[in-house]
């Protein structure tokens, strides 16, 4: 049980920085997650938590104390890694007892601990077969054993589940879960997985290129993208991002498409100031196949494609020269080619920036404002 | 593996691999053969298994093989633990100094060796060859075994810093137990090396109790006359212990050889 600070953590490689002065504070028992794409520099991150990788500048406070000097062992930190990084030549009770041996816990405790960890994650059947005879979920079970045998104050995770199928990942998220709950530990979990991130954590910290882009709980970095990135890259299927710019109360796009400006952006959005709309896939749908809506705008667009995922169909059309993904409810066939009446629930909008992304105007505030419904 | 479907291709390969060992396989069959010839197997092999140094011979040949062997893994294995996982600074330079020392024929390095020896007093002592042959075979052991702990993951060391192990704790606790194929190779290379060596033993060691087994043959030779026979039987025995050595780590020492080639 520990608490956990970054205070403008600088990682730097020779004259190249991919780590830019991040700071971050997470509270005792928090499960947080480091979501964003490849090199954004979230494994550096907790790689420079866990004392693995030297760090140019700034601390990593644990529990209030400066711990940049000391050893991993000494942090008192336990981690899983993404190629479960279990020791070959040794068995499982072996792999999860072999951090005790070395710091001479008497033998009596180390089974203690480890027939413990092994009830936990269900591992009693496992414990004398070495790695090689384990399966992919079961290799995983152990690295999460071995973490969880020492009882350290902070357990980090540098995307455990990357290497397994889709079926077994969903039950290990639950494992992870589970765990959480009962060892009621620190944790801090790198994933590129949004579905993971949002899923496992308490809040949600999203990265690009060495920055922190934003941090919220899963319900804030969705409903309340605080940049374009974010917008995009949290929610799955992406979020419908159109770059158009304001011509008085509308936003005309390439192609001749225009949508009328959400209410809550009027006032923020001058005239001829460049912008992207964004709108979920749940927010655009054929004609009658959504939520209702209070002021649906409604265009006749093509459909490009359709997936069909049984209780809904993606659906993919053309709009804006951009290519648009609408969540279709109690799904009718659709052909390639047809044309659709397609609604667009305007309050649910979120307005970028044209030029940096920055958020201009978002429908959670404009439902906290109270701002009417967007006209047709 | 290649595989050949019709009867016809199958042959042919076998017909081309028996005839390129054939050059390798023909100078031992030869040498074999000719241990039987003269006086006969009996003969041959009683005279030279009757010399009253060759246990001493062997003795020799074994406790300098044995402290080469151990030297020379000791020294590859830190060595090349040392280049493929370890932050040094300039690191590269001294690996590229190492492999220039592979280019050095040992013919030409007799007489600074030969000095060195003397200068540091161990002329005529085990240390005399031990060293030498060491420091002759360390540059390619390291060469191979570098390239082998490369392909160990480097997760492992994270991990096995993480549960509190240091450096050499990790070396020794989690590298070395891995190196398993690569060791078979350095065993027998080293052993190869040592044992075979004809010249070093000849020149830093002048006490004959002390001499070697690759010089067992020489004692077939006389000013007045050679017995080729028993030179050849007495290099068939000098042979035999390494075939033996080989023969059984020979699956360790194709993994040892072919590990890292592909990921």
């Amino acid at each position: 049980m520990a608490t956990l600070a970054l205070r403008g953590l600088i990682k730097s490689y020779g004259p190249v920085d991919v780590v830019h002065g991040i700071d971050l504070e997470v509270a005792d028992r928090e499960f947080i997650a480091l979501v964003g794409p490849s090199g954004c520099g979230k494994s550096t991150t907790l790689r420079m938590i866990a004392g693995l990788e030297d760090i140019s500048g700034g601390a990593v406070e644990i529990d209030d104390e400066v711990v940049n000097d000391r050893t991993p062992r000494e942090r008192n930190v336990a981690m899983v890694f993404q190629s479960y990084a279990l020791y070959p030549h040794m068995t499982v009770r072996q792999n999860m007892s072999f951090s005790m041996r070395l710091a001479k816990v008497p033998r009596a405790e180390i089974e203690r601990h480890v027939e413990e960890a092994a009830r936990v994650l269900q591992l009693g059947p496992l414990l004398d077969r070495r790695p090689s005879e384990l399966s992919g979920g079961q290799r995983q079970r152990v690295a999460m054993g071995r973490a969880i045998v020492r009882k350290p104050s902070l357990f980090l995770f540098d995307e455990p589940l990357s290497n397994l199928d889709a079926k077994l990942r969903a039950e290990m998220r639950a494992e992870i879960k589970r765990l959480h709950a009962a060892v009621e530990s620190t944790m801090v979990y790198v994933t590129h997985d949004q579905i993971e991130a949002m899923t496992l954590a308490d809040r949600i910290v999203i990265m690009r290129d060495g920055h922190i882009e934003q941090t919220g709980t899963p319900e804030q970095v969705f409903n309340a993208p605080q940049s374009r990135f974010v917008a995009g890259f949290i929610g799955s299927p992406t979020m419908n991002l159109l770059d158009g710019t304001v011509r008085g109360n509308d936003i005309e796009f390439p192609g001749g498409d225009s949508l009328p400006l959400p209410a809550h952006a009027r006032g923020v959005a001058a005239d001829g100031r460049g912008v992207c709309l964004g709108l979920r896939p749940d927010n655009v749908f054929p004609d009658g196949h959504g939520l209702d809506v209070l002021a649906p705008v409604v265009r006749e667009v093509p459909v490009l494609m359709t997936e069909p995922l049984g209780n809904e169909t993606l659906v993919s059309f053309d709009f804006a020269g951009s290519q648009c993904i609408a969540r279709m409810l109690r799904p009718r066939p659709l052909r390639a080619g047809a044309s659709v009446a397609m609604t667009f629930d305007l309050d649910r909008a979120h307005v970028f920036d044209g030029g940096d992304g920055a958020i201009l105007a978002s429908p959670v505030d404009a439902f906290e404002a109270g701002v009417p419904a967007t006209p047709a | 593996m290649l595989e050949f479907r019709t009867p016809a291709g199958r042959i042919a390969f076998q017909v081309l691999v028996t005839l390129l060992i054939v050059p390798f396989l023909y100078p031992l069959v030869v040498m074999v053969m000719t241990s039987f010839k003269g006086q006969g197997f009996v003969a041959n092999y009683s005279a030279v298994l009757g010399q009253p140094l060759l246990p001493r011979f062997f003795v020799n040949s074994t406790i300098i093989s044995v402290a080469v062997v151990a030297l020379t893994y000791v020294c590859t294995m830190m060595a090349a633990f040392a280049f493929a996982k370890l932050r040094i600074p300039w690191k590269n330079l001294m690996f590229y100094v190492l492999l220039a020392a592979l280019t050095l024929p040992p013919a030409v390095l007799m007489v600074p060796l030969f000095t060195t020896v003397l200068k540091l007093g161990l002329f005529d002592t085990y240390w005399a060859v031990i060293l030498p042959l060491t420091a002759l075979a360390v540059p390619f052991t390291v060469l191979l075994a570098r390239t082998y702990v490369i392909g160990l993951p480097d997760e492992l060391l994270d991990a096995a810093k993480i549960d509190g192990a240091t450096t050499f704790q990790a070396f020794v606790m989690i590298i070395l137990p891995l190196c398993g194929p690569i060791t078979a190779v350095i065993v027998v290379w080293s052993m190869l090396a040592a044992w075979n060596e004809y010249m070093i033993p000849l020149l830093f060691m002048q006490d004959p109790a002390k001499q070697v087994i690759t010089q067992l043959p020489s004692y077939f030779l006389s000013e007045y006359g050679s017995d080729e026979t028993k030179i050849i039987t007495a290099s068939v025995i000098t042979s035999l212990p390494i075939i033996i050595v080989y023969l059984f780590l020979q699956r360790f020492i194709e993994r040892g050889l072919t590990a890292g080639a592909v990921k």
